[in-house]
């Protein structure tokens, strides 16, 4: 999985949102992602719901190391 | 309740502080949980590691538990603060030790 593809995944997840990906290694992954999506959530709830989108990569273990940065768009 | 759920209440009842990683305080093996360690280690506060590695059935209870995916996860006062990323968060913003006061 690179960034890249983790990148294409979130902009058809999360239209019209700020979304970057920065990964060293293709392992370990920053993800940071400012979106409307996000409107009235708390962080744990914004984390939770970017993390169901790679829910079968989590599982798989083919992603284990994302670090999420998530912010309400206004 | 299905008896990992019981072994996690029980853990989260006993300890204010707990941290579900991969490895121990003194020994993290992975980057994230060795950030989570630190970060509570420079705060300076009381936590008990619990090191999933050693015990696939927490490992995986765990994640159904809280509905988070990922190691490490803390919680505090038995509710889930999150991962590493958002301990870092608000440990930069001061939040975390005001958490844990």
């Amino acid at each position: 999985m690179t960034a890249k593809d983790l990148l294409t995944k979130l902009e058809k997840e999360y239209p019209q949102s700020i979304i970057n990906v920065h990964s060293e290694d293709d392992v370990h992954f920053e993800v940071y992602i400012e979106s409307i999506s996000f409107k009235g959530l708390t962080r744990v709830e914004q984390h939770q719901q970017v993390m169901k989108v790679f829910s079968e990569e989590l599982k798989t273990g083919e992603l284990h190391a994302l670090a999420l940065k998530t912010k309400e768009k206004k | 309740m299905n008896p990992v759920n019981e072994r996690i209440n029980k853990l989260l009842d006993d300890n204010k502080v707990v941290l579900f990683m991969k490895g121990t305080q003194n020994f993290p093996m992975c980057g994230f949980s060795a950030r989570a360690c630190s970060i509570l280690q420079d705060i300076g506060v009381n936590f008990q590691d619990v090191n999933v590695l050693e015990d696939e059935e927490i490992r995986s209870g765990i994640k159904e538990y809280g509905n988070w995916p990922t190691i490490p996860q803390l919680y505090i006062n038995k509710k889930l603060v999150g991962g590493s990323d958002i301990m870092m968060e608000m440990y930069e913003s001061g939040e975390l030790q005001e958490l844990l006061k």
